[in-house]
């Protein structure tokens, strides 16, 4: 079955789909922004992750701290790279529609089982979440996934992870980053010219 | 490939007022007037420019320039559709008076309305065999400590050189050949040859890590197994040539992107 048939089996229509105004988190390493020409905090290169496909821009976060925490630690195990200085930025979240895979019933519907949202995922074919992300960036019902922190399980920790699939986000759907005063750092929003600064 | 369903569109036109025309509804659309796209930071991958005839759009000289400027911030793949009133047949001289003000490639054009969803399929079809062409996004490789971090992989030429990559994850000179499907001897005579570039760029995006991890921290990790790789380490996937595996994992580490 080709990439888009699969992504078309899934029955996203029918699910329960809530709106989201909440406040998530990033952890990355200082050095990546302390040089001359730091990346936008909306960094996007478009290969695949857990949620989605080569070529489907996706953004990620974490649910707080400790998942973002235990994200950044995860793959630095075993060296100093823990000890570097690290920058958590927060984000918020404002968007129209959101899928809940801590949901039971939204899982059973997806055929979503633990082996795809915890097993391993790099240098496979496209996985089941990767087609239900392809399937949710060519919709505007649905922006953005949440999903369990595979990072945060290791640790015996509950945690989350939001994807935000660009493409489908619409109207007033936006991402802010939080900055010392009201103004946000920086804003990606839904209309064609995306980020702002 | 895949086709995504949902271009994105920003219509506008040199008057004040931009009518959506009947076709616009299948896509998503936003329309703006100079005003607006000057407020516009770039433009979307496809923009349609309503106008009655290329004779006066080229009058138009202020609204040429500020879309030929906010294009210069537009995607990578991008294209502007001219959509011209039904009228006379247009000539060479009436397309090249507004062809001078933007890429040649990232122009269409188009006369009468009837035609105007059939040119933005058109565009959107050539915009989208572009991104499939386009080499990745790469903001890290923008960033100084980052480049820093992988300036001694390269030689004297600018290019990435086989016998550095070498050392710098522990490998021979030949084992490096092998994982680039090249000869031993060639890599060793002309270790930063251009057809060696592609192979050795995925290297180069590994190495990054020394930004966090320097020295022997980076050849440590290289070879600890990881869980997000299935408990395999990373030296043994680079080595069953999965190195473009290895390397966007180290860029979401880099980039804090959960597992």
């Amino acid at each position: 079955m080709s990439p888009a048939r699969r992504a078309a089996a899934f029955p996203l229509d029918s699910l329960p789909v809530k709106p989201l105004d909440a406040v998530f988190v990033r952890c990355v390493p200082q050095l990546s922004f302390d040089s001359g020409r730091p990346p936008s905090y909306f960094f996007v290169s478009g290969h695949a992750r857990r949620l989605n496909p080569r070529g489907v821009e996706c953004l990620y976060f974490g649910s707080d701290e400790a998942t973002a925490g235990a994200e950044y630690d995860r793959n630095a195990a075993g060296t100093t790279a823990g000890n570097q200085p690290k920058i958590i930025f927060k984000v918020r979240a404002h968007l129209h529609g959101v899928i809940d895979l801590g949901d039971a019933y939204v899982r059973k519907r997806l055929k979503i089982h633990d082996i795809d949202l915890f097993g391993p995922w790099r240098g496979k074919r496209e996985t089941r979440l990767q087609a239900l992300g392809r399937a949710v960036s060519t919709q505007l019902h649905i922006a953005a996934v949440r999903f369990p922190s595979d990072a945060a399980r290791a640790r015996g920790q509950e945690g989350w992870n939001l994807a935000v699939f660009v493409a489908s986000m619409t109207g007033d759907d936006r991402l802010e980053i939080l900055g010392p005063t009201n103004k946000p750092l920086e804003v990606f929003t839904a209309s064609p010219h995306g980020r702002k600064r | 490939m895949e086709i995504e369903a949902l271009p994105e569109i920003l219509l506008t036109a040199p008057a004040a007022k931009v009518p959506a025309p009947s076709w616009a509804r299948l896509y998503r659309h936003q329309s703006a007037t100079l005003h607006q796209i000057r407020a516009l930071r770039g433009l979307p991958a496809l923009t349609v420019v309503q106008a009655k005839a290329p004779a006066s759009l080229v009058r138009q000289e202020v609204f040429l320039r500020v879309l030929a400027e906010r294009a210069k911030h537009a995607p990578l793949a991008w294209k502007i559709v001219f959509l011209f009133d039904h009228g006379p047949r247009l000539k060479a001289e009436d397309f090249f008076s507004v062809l001078k003000w933007f890429p040649t490639h990232s122009v269409e054009f188009a006369q009468g309305a009837g035609n105007g969803a059939a040119a933005v399929e058109e565009a959107w079809a050539k915009i989208l065999k572009e991104r499939s062409e386009e080499p990745r996004r790469d903001p890290l490789g923008q960033i100084t400590s980052v480049v820093r971090a992988t300036a001694d992989l390269r030689a004297e030429s600018g290019r990435l050189s086989a016998d550095r990559v070498a050392e710098a994850f522990g490998l021979s000179v030949a084992e490096v050949a092998k994982m680039l499907a090249a000869s031993r001897q060639a890599v060793s005579k002309t270790p930063d040859a251009q057809a060696l570039q592609e192979g050795l760029r995925h290297f180069e995006r590994i190495a990054r890590l020394r930004t966090i991890l320097p020295g022997g921290d980076f050849r440590k990790w290289l070879n600890l197994q990881r869980p997000s790789l299935g408990e395999k380490a990373p030296l043994n996937l680079i080595k069953a040539k999965k190195a473009a595996v290895v390397a966007d994992l180290v860029e979401d580490m880099l980039t804090g992107a959960p597992d």
